[in-house]
């Protein structure tokens, strides 16, 4: 368990910057994960941790020492990747062992340790299974059991939960995040679902085009995006954008002057002083609500589809012609022509090229 | 008016040992999409493939806007598919292979004809920016939306969509939802959409059918579902966190759920006949379970097992005894692993199914729970 440091770290691929000064402290025992769309630089950041990928320039250190130089074999990371890689021959047992056995730990030691880890990660009933024929699931357990027995400094996760059904993945999910809590082992996850990333991490770290877009808790992310990217990447479904257009009286919906929308002066004088005239509302689905009659800051909208999922009835509006989702409670009552309220504590502003504007 | 645009009745296929299809019924109205909803294995695929004609059924038959069409072969079927590896031809550019269907010898339309519903196709899925691009100059969300745009062009009567969204990543494959959903609206096909993920599966579908292990379990909307489960996979395959599966025992007139120390009373339980000293599983939906961070009269005590952020909301997991429950609670809950919560299980609300074949068991003389 170690503390983590990446500093102006930079891969270069050719002319690509891969990862382009990233600059990064993991705290001892945090749950780091690293997310973004594809090509964002994200597992070539892990792939440096591991020492898989060497670095162009920048450094890495683990608990104030530099490893940058270092083989993979000399630093100590555990790495689980998305495709299980148990040995089909051993049993579950052989394969936690295997690297204690490689380090040469005492076979009495090897005993000690296997039973703790079959108890920490409830495997005690598959241990005398062969890899072939377990549920993946539990082979996954077995490939993270087998990662973490040797007390690495950190653990690195290469989207392990990509390549299972919906079914386990959110059932590995859950534990994933039980086992790093109880083990307390600074770990670093990649993925590119933003769910994933909401349901693990103590800090998310957003990546966009090798840089760092926003680190933080998942609720400051998902609360309090750092620009309109963020924004859009985090959240299920995803936020609204509403475009606005600025007049000298203040904001309206693009092409309907009669749609008029309040923001706080931060927003309004942030706009004029760059000179803007079109800027863009950013709310989250759940956050809209439906107004019962008329008054300051209610929107009439058209009621384009509305379907139950799960729990939750997802609507679709038209707001002068731009399309507005909303999650309502299943109670609620629909009719072709609406109300919508959006609350202003919930209202996000971003200039057209996804700066927030005002406050944040 | 609204008629059976696909009926299928006792489909079953075996390959080799493994008994694939065990008897699949379905019945699809024009216009409806229906989500078909089961695990990798579940026999997802290979209902498509017969409905295609890809694989032949050992029994059943299959029919098609009233025609049986069981030994029809595919390509006079007038189904448009879309599988998970969406299969474009390499060599030709993304107009070419849209409109590949258009040109093959059954269905051959004139050019003028082609280019229009190419257009069509291509301005709503948006990729009528790509139509002279070669398919490998394109990223894997273009090309799935190629491979539905050219199942579109044809307008068959039947669409069969086979995980086509499960290969992209998140955010392509809720804007590719919404899509999908958007041209369903406007031009009102009659689709079949088979997927593992429940809640891509519930964005979509009307009608959810639940499949294991080659068998259908439940057919119905999702209303439907929540309120008349019919199997305890159902419950494990339907929800966002899903159903909490409890095991209990009864006795002296008692069902104890383990490692939860309020038992209750058999009377309470909308079952009859269960065996004094057998055992069943107690289904609940985590909106039902009662879960409180202070104590109070009817709650238990429990430990939380993990948390989980899911953005406007949170999920818990509670374990107790060899039983788990899942539950979303509001944001402002503060809560962390190892924490003391409290847990109200009530038995008005309990689904009871039978502990080994899973089936629900009911009020009345002849569905009693013994094994």
């Amino acid at each position: 368990m170690a503390k983590v440091e990446l500093d102006r770290l930079t891969v270069q691929f050719g002319d690509v910057a891969a990862v382009d000064g990233i600059s990064l402290v993991l705290n001892q025992g945090e749950f780091i994960v690293l997310l973004g769309p594809s090509g964002c630089g994200k597992t070539t950041a892990l792939r440096s941790i591991a020492g898989l990928q060497h670095a162009s320039s920048g450094e890495i250190r683990f608990d104030g020492k530099p490893v940058t130089g270092l083989s993979p074999a000399k630093r100590n990371v555990a790495m689980v990747f998305q495709f299980v890689s148990l040995y089909p021959h051993l049993t579950v047992r052989q394969n936690v062992a295997f690297p204690l056995r490689a380090k040469g730990v005492s076979s009495h030691e090897i005993g000690k340790k296997i039973e703790w880890i079959a108890k920490v990660f409830a495997i005690g009933d598959i241990l005398d299974r062969y890899p072939v024929g377990l549920p993946p699931g539990s082979r996954q357990k077995a490939a993270l059991a087998r990662a973490v027995v040797r007390d690495p400094d950190v653990l690195l996760l290469d989207e392990p939960l990509s390549a299972v059904d919906e079914q386990y993945r959110e059932e590995m999910r859950w534990e994933l995040r039980h086992l790093q809590k109880e083990l307390g082992i600074t770990t670093v996850h990649v993925t590119h679902d933003q769910r994933e990333a909401m349901s693990l991490a103590d800090r998310v770290v957003l990546m966009r085009a090798g840089r760092i877009v926003q680190v933080g808790p998942p609720a400051a992310l998902f609360n309090d995006p750092a620009d309109r990217f963020a924004a859009f990447f985090i959240g299920s479904p995803g936020m609204n954008f509403i475009d606005l257009t600025l007049a000298t009286d203040g904001l309206h919906v693009a092409a309907d002057q009669t749609l008029r929308v309040s923001a706080p002066n931060s927003v309004l004088e942030c706009a004029r002083a760059a000179g803007l005239n079109q800027i863009v509302l950013g709310i989250r689905p759940h956050m809209v609500e439906l107004a019962s009659e008329e008054g300051r800051g209610v929107l009439s909208a058209k009621l384009l589809d509305a379907a139950l999922v799960g729990r939750d009835l997802q609507a679709q509006f038209a707001l002068a012609g731009q399309a507005i989702n909303v999650v309502l409670p299943p109670e609620a009552e629909l009719r072709d022509e609406r109300r919508l309220r959006l609350p202003p504590a919930h209202c996000l502003f971003f200039a057209p090229d996804g700066t927030r504007l005002g406050e944040r | 008016m609204s008629q059976i645009m696909l009926a299928v009745q006792g489909l079953k296929k075996r390959f080799g040992s493994k008994l694939a299809l065990d008897g699949i019924d379905v019945a699809v109205m024009e216009g409806e999409v229906l989500g078909l909803l089961g695990p990798t294995g579940a026999g997802k695929t290979t209902t498509l493939r017969c409905i295609s004609g890809l694989h032949k059924p050992d029994a059943g038959k299959i029919w098609l806007a009233g025609e049986e069409v069981t030994r029809d072969s595919p390509m006079v079927r007038d189904i448009a598919v879309v599988f998970e590896g969406f299969n474009l031809l390499p060599t030709l550019s993304v107009y070419d292979n849209i409109a590949f269907p258009l040109r093959s010898p059954h269905y051959r339309e004139d050019e003028t004809e082609v280019q229009l519903r190419v257009m069509r196709a291509a301005a709503d899925l948006r990729i009528d920016h790509l139509l002279n691009r070669r398919t490998d100059q394109i990223s894997g969300g273009e090309g799935q939306r190629v491979a539905v745009a050219r199942a579109l062009v044809r307008r068959p009567k039947l669409f069969l969509l086979d995980e086509p969204l499960s290969a992209l990543d998140l955010k392509l494959r809720e804007a590719l939802q919404s899509e999908l959903r958007d041209m369903h609206r406007r031009r009102g096909q009659t689709l079949v959409y088979a997927s593992h993920d429940f809640l891509s599966t519930a964005a979509i579908a009307s009608r959810i059918a639940v499949i294991d292990m080659g068998r259908l379990l439940q057919i119905g909307t999702l209303a439907e579902i929540y309120a008349d489960p019919l199997h305890r996979r159902v419950g494990e395959l339907v929800g966002s966190p899903s159903m909490a599966l409890l095991e209990a025992k009864v006795r002296d007139q008692t069902v104890t759920i383990d490692g939860y120390p309020i038992p209750w009373r058999l009377s309470t339980l909308r079952v009859a006949g269960l065996v004094n000293g057998g055992s069943v599983t107690i289904g609940l939906w985590p909106e039902d379970i009662g879960f409180s961070t202070q104590s109070a009269p009817d709650f238990a005590s429990a430990t939380l097992w993990a948390t989980d952020f899911r953005g406007k909301d949170q999920a818990v997991e509670v374990r107790f005894g060899m039983n788990r429950v899942r539950k979303v609670v509001p944001t402002d809950f503060r809560l962390a692993q190892g924490d003391p919560c409290f847990l109200h299980l009530d038995p008005a609300k309990a689904f009871v199914f039978a502990s080994s074949s899973g089936s629900r068991l009911r009020p009345g003389p002849d569905r009693c729970g013994r094994e």
